[in-house]
Protein backbone atom coordinates (compact mmCIF):
# COMPACT_ATOMS: atom_id res chain seq x y z
CA UNK A 1 0.00 0.00 0.00
CA UNK A 2 2.87 2.07 0.87
CA UNK A 3 4.58 1.65 -2.13
CA UNK A 4 1.40 2.13 -4.38
CA UNK A 5 1.41 5.78 -2.55
CA UNK A 6 4.78 6.18 -3.14
CA UNK A 7 4.68 4.96 -7.06
CA UNK A 8 1.79 7.48 -7.38
CA UNK A 9 3.09 10.40 -5.88
CA UNK A 10 6.08 10.06 -7.88
CA UNK A 11 4.28 9.74 -11.33
CA UNK A 12 2.34 12.95 -10.15
CA UNK A 13 5.60 14.37 -9.60
CA UNK A 14 7.33 13.61 -13.29
CA UNK A 15 3.65 14.30 -14.86
CA UNK A 16 3.76 17.87 -13.51
CA UNK A 17 7.33 18.52 -14.28
CA UNK A 18 6.45 17.59 -17.87
CA UNK A 19 3.16 19.71 -17.91
CA UNK A 20 5.14 22.48 -16.58
CA UNK A 21 7.47 22.56 -19.22
CA UNK A 22 4.43 24.33 -21.53
CA UNK A 23 4.15 26.78 -18.43
CA UNK A 24 5.29 30.18 -19.21
CA UNK A 25 8.71 31.53 -17.34
CA UNK A 26 8.56 32.11 -14.03
CA UNK A 27 8.27 36.08 -13.74
CA UNK A 28 7.94 36.57 -17.37
CA UNK A 29 6.61 40.17 -18.24
CA UNK A 30 5.48 38.55 -21.78
CA UNK A 31 3.65 35.97 -20.11
CA UNK A 32 -0.50 35.68 -21.33
CA UNK A 33 -1.19 36.64 -17.60
CA UNK A 34 0.70 40.04 -17.89
CA UNK A 35 0.12 41.37 -20.92
CA UNK A 36 -3.38 40.70 -21.64
CA UNK A 37 -4.99 40.52 -17.77
CA UNK A 38 -2.86 42.88 -16.01
CA UNK A 39 -3.07 45.68 -18.02
CA UNK A 40 -7.16 45.79 -17.91
CA UNK A 41 -7.16 45.71 -14.35
CA UNK A 42 -4.68 48.35 -13.19
CA UNK A 43 -5.78 50.87 -15.64
CA UNK A 44 -9.74 50.22 -15.34
CA UNK A 45 -9.02 49.92 -11.63
CA UNK A 46 -7.05 53.62 -11.22
CA UNK A 47 -9.67 55.25 -14.13
CA UNK A 48 -12.96 53.90 -12.39
CA UNK A 49 -12.02 53.07 -9.25
CA UNK A 50 -9.65 55.54 -7.33
CA UNK A 51 -8.17 53.92 -4.21
CA UNK A 52 -4.56 52.22 -4.39
CA UNK A 53 -4.97 49.27 -2.86
CA UNK A 54 -5.70 47.38 -6.41
CA UNK A 55 -6.01 44.37 -4.30
CA UNK A 56 -8.84 45.29 -2.76
CA UNK A 57 -10.59 47.03 -5.79
CA UNK A 58 -10.43 44.14 -7.89
CA UNK A 59 -11.32 42.09 -4.87
CA UNK A 60 -14.29 43.97 -3.80
CA UNK A 61 -15.88 45.77 -6.96
CA UNK A 62 -14.95 44.30 -9.89
CA UNK A 63 -14.97 40.24 -8.36
CA UNK A 64 -17.66 41.40 -5.58
CA UNK A 65 -20.20 38.61 -6.26
CA UNK A 66 -16.81 35.62 -5.70
CA UNK A 67 -16.36 37.82 -2.22
CA UNK A 68 -20.43 37.92 -1.45
CA UNK A 69 -20.27 33.94 -2.17
CA UNK A 70 -17.03 33.49 -0.25
CA UNK A 71 -18.39 35.55 2.95
CA UNK A 72 -20.98 33.16 2.53
CA UNK A 73 -19.47 30.32 2.77
CA UNK A 74 -17.32 30.93 5.76
CA UNK A 75 -20.60 32.36 7.64
CA UNK A 76 -21.97 28.99 6.70
CA UNK A 77 -18.94 27.32 8.53
CA UNK A 78 -19.55 29.14 11.16
CA UNK A 79 -23.11 28.07 11.52
CA UNK A 80 -22.19 24.23 10.63
CA UNK A 81 -19.45 24.34 13.84
CA UNK A 82 -22.33 25.58 15.91
CA UNK A 83 -25.01 23.37 14.55
CA UNK A 84 -22.22 20.05 14.86
CA UNK A 85 -21.18 21.00 18.37
CA UNK A 86 -24.95 21.91 19.69
CA UNK A 87 -25.44 20.22 22.87
CA UNK A 88 -29.06 18.65 22.93
CA UNK A 89 -29.45 17.41 20.22
CA UNK A 90 -30.65 14.06 19.61
CA UNK A 91 -27.57 12.25 18.77
CA UNK A 92 -26.25 12.75 22.01
CA UNK A 93 -28.33 10.75 23.71
CA UNK A 94 -26.73 7.37 22.87
CA UNK A 95 -23.26 9.10 23.35
CA UNK A 96 -21.30 7.13 25.88
CA UNK B 1 19.31 24.48 -20.05
CA UNK B 2 19.93 25.90 -16.54
CA UNK B 3 17.57 28.61 -17.34
CA UNK B 4 14.57 26.13 -18.58
CA UNK B 5 14.93 24.29 -14.99
CA UNK B 6 15.87 27.65 -12.74
CA UNK B 7 12.25 29.32 -14.28
CA UNK B 8 10.37 26.14 -13.25
CA UNK B 9 11.91 24.89 -10.22
CA UNK B 10 9.62 26.97 -7.99
CA UNK B 11 7.05 25.36 -9.64
CA UNK B 12 8.61 21.91 -8.69
CA UNK B 13 8.59 22.34 -5.17
CA UNK B 14 4.94 23.56 -4.86
CA UNK B 15 4.32 20.36 -6.53
CA UNK B 16 6.41 18.38 -4.19
CA UNK B 17 4.44 20.45 -1.50
CA UNK B 18 1.71 18.98 -3.00
CA UNK B 19 2.73 15.47 -2.96
CA UNK B 20 3.80 15.55 0.25
CA UNK B 21 0.18 16.77 1.42
CA UNK B 22 -1.77 14.39 -0.61
CA UNK B 23 1.02 11.69 1.01
CA UNK B 24 -0.34 12.54 3.89
CA UNK B 25 -4.25 12.58 3.42
CA UNK B 26 -3.74 9.32 1.45
CA UNK B 27 -1.55 7.14 3.94
CA UNK B 28 -1.62 8.38 7.24
CA UNK B 29 -4.34 6.55 9.46
CA UNK B 30 -4.94 9.42 11.65
CA UNK B 31 -8.35 11.71 10.74
CA UNK B 32 -5.97 14.95 12.26
CA UNK B 33 -3.00 13.78 10.27
CA UNK B 34 -5.40 13.79 7.74
CA UNK B 35 -6.54 17.44 7.84
CA UNK B 36 -2.45 18.64 8.23
CA UNK B 37 -2.27 16.89 5.05
CA UNK B 38 -5.37 18.46 3.41
CA UNK B 39 -3.75 21.79 4.88
CA UNK B 40 -0.31 21.23 3.63
CA UNK B 41 -2.08 20.84 0.09
CA UNK B 42 -4.04 23.91 -0.05
CA UNK B 43 -0.68 25.48 1.14
CA UNK B 44 0.56 24.23 -1.80
CA UNK B 45 -1.41 25.62 -4.15
CA UNK B 46 -1.46 28.97 -2.27
CA UNK B 47 2.52 29.02 -2.98
CA UNK B 48 2.15 28.05 -6.47
CA UNK B 49 -0.24 30.42 -6.90
CA UNK B 50 1.35 33.52 -5.61
CA UNK B 51 4.77 32.53 -7.58
CA UNK B 52 3.37 32.09 -10.68
CA UNK B 53 1.68 35.86 -10.24
CA UNK B 54 5.67 37.31 -9.65
CA UNK B 55 6.48 39.86 -12.48
CA UNK B 56 10.08 40.69 -12.99
CA UNK B 57 10.84 44.33 -12.86
CA UNK B 58 7.29 44.83 -11.40
CA UNK B 59 6.37 46.26 -7.61
CA UNK B 60 3.20 44.81 -5.66
CA UNK B 61 0.18 46.22 -6.95
CA UNK B 62 -0.85 48.98 -5.22
CA UNK B 63 -0.68 52.62 -7.09
CA UNK B 64 2.96 54.61 -5.89
CA UNK B 65 0.20 57.78 -7.45
CA UNK B 66 -3.31 58.29 -6.97
CA UNK B 67 -4.87 59.94 -9.60
CA UNK B 68 -2.74 60.89 -11.88
CA UNK B 69 -3.75 58.22 -14.58
CA UNK B 70 -0.21 57.77 -15.83
CA UNK B 71 -0.34 54.42 -13.72
CA UNK B 72 1.75 51.52 -16.31
CA UNK B 73 1.02 48.38 -16.39
CA UNK B 74 4.38 47.40 -16.68
CA UNK B 75 5.24 48.38 -13.07
CA UNK B 76 2.68 46.11 -11.79
CA UNK B 77 2.41 42.98 -10.87
CA UNK B 78 -1.38 40.91 -11.75
CA UNK B 79 -3.40 41.43 -8.89
CA UNK B 80 -5.49 38.43 -9.77
CA UNK B 81 -3.39 35.66 -8.30
CA UNK B 82 -3.10 38.04 -4.68
CA UNK B 83 -7.10 38.33 -4.43
CA UNK B 84 -8.08 34.57 -5.61
CA UNK B 85 -5.47 33.41 -2.60
CA UNK B 86 -7.00 36.21 -0.49
CA UNK B 87 -10.34 34.38 -0.98
CA UNK B 88 -9.04 30.38 -0.95
CA UNK B 89 -6.95 31.38 2.48
CA UNK B 90 -10.26 32.38 4.12
CA UNK B 91 -12.12 29.34 2.40
CA UNK B 92 -9.25 27.03 4.14
CA UNK B 93 -9.93 28.64 7.20
CA UNK B 94 -13.66 27.55 7.12
CA UNK B 95 -13.12 24.47 5.86
CA UNK B 96 -10.39 23.36 8.37
CA UNK B 97 -12.43 25.08 11.17
CA UNK B 98 -15.79 22.34 9.82
CA UNK B 99 -13.92 19.90 9.75
CA UNK B 100 -12.15 20.10 13.36
CA UNK B 101 -15.94 20.01 14.06
CA UNK B 102 -16.37 17.07 12.84
CA UNK B 103 -13.40 15.57 14.28
CA UNK B 104 -14.42 16.46 17.62
CA UNK B 105 -17.97 15.03 17.08
CA UNK B 106 -16.54 12.11 15.86
CA UNK B 107 -14.54 11.51 18.72
CA UNK B 108 -17.29 12.46 21.05
CA UNK B 109 -19.43 9.43 19.34
CA UNK B 110 -17.09 6.92 18.79
CA UNK B 111 -13.48 7.78 21.16
CA UNK B 112 -11.17 7.09 18.69
CA UNK B 113 -10.29 9.50 15.41
CA UNK B 114 -8.13 6.36 13.79
CA UNK B 115 -9.36 4.98 10.83
CA UNK B 116 -9.33 1.33 11.05
CA UNK B 117 -10.99 1.45 14.32
CA UNK B 118 -12.95 3.40 12.77
CA UNK B 119 -14.32 1.62 10.35
CA UNK B 120 -14.55 -1.50 12.27
CA UNK B 121 -16.97 0.01 15.08
CA UNK B 122 -18.93 1.00 11.57
CA UNK B 123 -19.08 -2.27 10.50
CA UNK B 124 -20.44 -3.84 13.57
CA UNK C 1 -11.38 23.69 29.46
CA UNK C 2 -7.65 25.81 30.23
CA UNK C 3 -8.28 27.47 33.55
CA UNK C 4 -7.35 31.18 33.47
CA UNK C 5 -3.67 31.65 35.55
CA UNK C 6 -4.19 34.02 38.37
CA UNK C 7 -0.98 35.85 37.82
CA UNK C 8 -0.94 39.87 38.08
CA UNK C 9 2.16 40.18 35.70
CA UNK C 10 0.45 38.17 32.88
CA UNK C 11 -3.36 39.93 33.69
CA UNK C 12 -1.13 42.69 33.27
CA UNK C 13 0.89 42.74 29.86
CA UNK C 14 -2.54 41.22 28.12
CA UNK C 15 -4.86 43.27 29.50
CA UNK C 16 -2.95 46.77 29.59
CA UNK C 17 -0.58 46.17 26.21
CA UNK C 18 -1.66 43.41 23.89
CA UNK C 19 -5.49 43.32 23.68
CA UNK C 20 -6.08 46.77 22.97
CA UNK C 21 -3.08 47.25 20.71
CA UNK C 22 -3.60 44.30 18.43
CA UNK C 23 -7.73 45.47 18.30
CA UNK C 24 -6.54 49.05 17.41
CA UNK C 25 -3.83 47.40 14.81
CA UNK C 26 -6.56 45.57 13.37
CA UNK C 27 -9.20 48.55 13.16
CA UNK C 28 -5.80 50.33 10.94
CA UNK C 29 -5.79 47.61 8.88
CA UNK C 30 -9.35 47.93 8.13
CA UNK C 31 -9.57 50.96 7.74
CA UNK C 32 -6.44 52.31 6.03
CA UNK C 33 -6.84 48.77 3.72
CA UNK C 34 -7.61 50.86 0.34
CA UNK C 35 -4.34 52.45 0.53
CA UNK C 36 -2.14 49.89 1.66
CA UNK C 37 -1.41 46.12 2.32
CA UNK C 38 -5.18 45.24 4.27
CA UNK C 39 -8.50 44.98 4.18
CA UNK C 40 -11.46 43.02 5.86
CA UNK C 41 -10.38 39.41 5.85
CA UNK C 42 -7.18 40.26 7.70
CA UNK C 43 -8.49 42.86 10.03
CA UNK C 44 -11.30 40.36 10.83
CA UNK C 45 -8.97 37.66 11.91
CA UNK C 46 -6.02 40.08 13.54
CA UNK C 47 -9.24 41.05 15.78
CA UNK C 48 -10.35 37.62 16.47
CA UNK C 49 -7.02 36.95 17.50
CA UNK C 50 -6.85 39.40 20.18
CA UNK C 51 -9.82 38.11 21.56
CA UNK C 52 -8.84 34.47 21.93
CA UNK C 53 -5.70 35.22 23.55
CA UNK C 54 -8.62 37.03 25.78
CA UNK C 55 -10.24 34.08 26.12
CA UNK C 56 -7.07 31.81 26.43
CA UNK C 57 -5.37 33.98 29.48
CA UNK C 58 -7.79 35.79 31.30
CA UNK C 59 -10.89 33.44 31.60
CA UNK C 60 -14.40 33.59 31.72
CA UNK C 61 -15.07 36.62 33.66
CA UNK C 62 -12.72 39.33 32.28
CA UNK C 63 -13.16 37.56 28.64
CA UNK C 64 -15.80 35.46 27.77
CA UNK C 65 -18.72 37.28 30.20
CA UNK C 66 -18.05 40.72 28.25
CA UNK C 67 -18.24 39.49 24.85
CA UNK C 68 -20.02 35.72 25.15
CA UNK C 69 -20.68 33.33 22.08
CA UNK C 70 -24.28 35.24 21.24
CA UNK C 71 -22.73 38.33 20.54
CA UNK C 72 -20.35 36.96 18.24
CA UNK C 73 -23.23 34.92 16.45
CA UNK C 74 -24.71 38.42 16.18
CA UNK C 75 -21.98 39.69 14.92
CA UNK C 76 -21.28 37.77 11.94
CA UNK C 77 -24.65 37.89 10.99
CA UNK C 78 -24.74 41.54 10.84
CA UNK C 79 -21.49 41.48 8.96
CA UNK C 80 -23.57 39.20 6.45
CA UNK C 81 -26.57 42.04 6.77
CA UNK C 82 -23.87 44.55 5.27
CA UNK C 83 -23.02 43.14 2.88
CA UNK C 84 -26.24 42.21 1.29
CA UNK C 85 -27.67 45.46 2.07
CA UNK C 86 -25.05 46.92 0.13
CA UNK C 87 -25.73 44.25 -2.70
CA UNK C 88 -29.57 44.70 -2.46
CA UNK C 89 -29.83 48.75 -1.67
CA UNK C 90 -28.84 49.61 -5.60
CA UNK C 91 -31.31 47.75 -6.58
CA UNK C 92 -33.84 50.49 -5.90
CA UNK C 93 -32.40 52.93 -7.08
CA UNK C 94 -32.46 51.47 -10.72
CA UNK C 95 -28.99 49.97 -10.36
CA UNK C 96 -27.45 46.83 -10.51
CA UNK C 97 -26.92 44.16 -8.02
CA UNK C 98 -23.91 44.94 -6.16
CA UNK C 99 -23.43 48.36 -8.25
CA UNK C 100 -21.48 50.91 -5.57
CA UNK C 101 -22.17 53.79 -7.44
CA UNK C 102 -25.70 53.91 -6.69
CA UNK C 103 -25.47 54.13 -3.12
CA UNK C 104 -26.87 56.65 -1.44
CA UNK C 105 -24.04 57.86 0.88
CA UNK C 106 -23.31 60.92 -0.92
CA UNK C 107 -23.81 63.11 1.93
CA UNK C 108 -21.02 61.56 3.83
CA UNK C 109 -18.62 63.59 1.63
CA UNK C 110 -20.38 66.70 2.88
CA UNK C 111 -19.13 65.44 5.95
CA UNK C 112 -15.83 63.92 5.69
CA UNK C 113 -13.45 66.64 4.66
CA UNK C 114 -11.78 65.13 1.37
CA UNK C 115 -14.10 63.93 -1.86
CA UNK C 116 -14.25 59.73 -2.88
CA UNK C 117 -15.68 58.16 -5.17
CA UNK C 118 -19.01 56.10 -4.14
CA UNK C 119 -17.53 53.16 -5.59
CA UNK C 120 -14.73 53.99 -2.51
CA UNK C 121 -17.10 53.97 0.03
CA UNK C 122 -18.94 50.87 -1.56
CA UNK C 123 -15.95 48.89 -1.28
CA UNK C 124 -15.24 50.40 2.50
CA UNK C 125 -18.98 49.07 3.53
CA UNK C 126 -18.38 45.67 1.64
CA UNK C 127 -14.92 45.62 3.65
CA UNK C 128 -16.42 46.61 7.07
CA UNK C 129 -19.48 43.78 6.55
CA UNK C 130 -16.84 41.18 5.79
CA UNK C 131 -14.72 42.16 8.58
CA UNK C 132 -17.40 41.24 10.94
CA UNK C 133 -18.37 38.56 9.47
CA UNK C 134 -14.68 36.76 9.58
CA UNK C 135 -14.66 38.00 12.86
CA UNK C 136 -17.86 36.60 14.30
CA UNK C 137 -16.82 32.91 12.44
CA UNK C 138 -13.68 33.04 13.67
CA UNK C 139 -14.66 33.78 17.43
CA UNK C 140 -17.71 31.12 16.88
CA UNK C 141 -14.91 28.49 15.35
CA UNK C 142 -12.78 29.03 18.72
CA UNK C 143 -15.57 29.22 21.75
CA UNK C 144 -17.32 25.79 20.10
CA UNK C 145 -13.83 23.75 19.35
CA UNK C 146 -12.59 24.66 22.59
CA UNK C 147 -16.32 23.99 24.27
CA UNK C 148 -16.59 27.13 25.89
CA UNK C 149 -19.83 27.39 25.41
CA UNK C 150 -20.87 24.57 28.04
CA UNK C 151 -21.95 27.18 30.85
CA UNK C 152 -22.96 29.76 28.51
Amino acid sequence: MRWLTLAFLISFQALFIYVSLDLPDRADPNAPANVHLSPEFVEQGEKEIEIPNLVTAVQADFRSYDTLGETLVIFTAGLCVLLVLMRGSRTDDRAP
Amino acid sequence: MIEEIAARFPYWMCAALIAVGLFGMIQKRSLVKKLIGMNILQSAIILFFVAGGLREGATLPILLEQGAGNADAADYVNPLPHVLMLTAIVVNVAITGVALAFLVRIHREFGSLDEESLIEQVRQ
Amino acid sequence: MTEPHDSLILHFIVRAFMVPFIIVFGIYVLVHGEASPGGGFQAGAIVAAAFVLARLTLGREHAVNRFPTRVLIWTASLGMAVYLLAGVVPLFFGANFLDYSQLPVGWFNNIATHDETLRARGIFIVEFGVFLAVLGTLGILYDYLTERYLDD
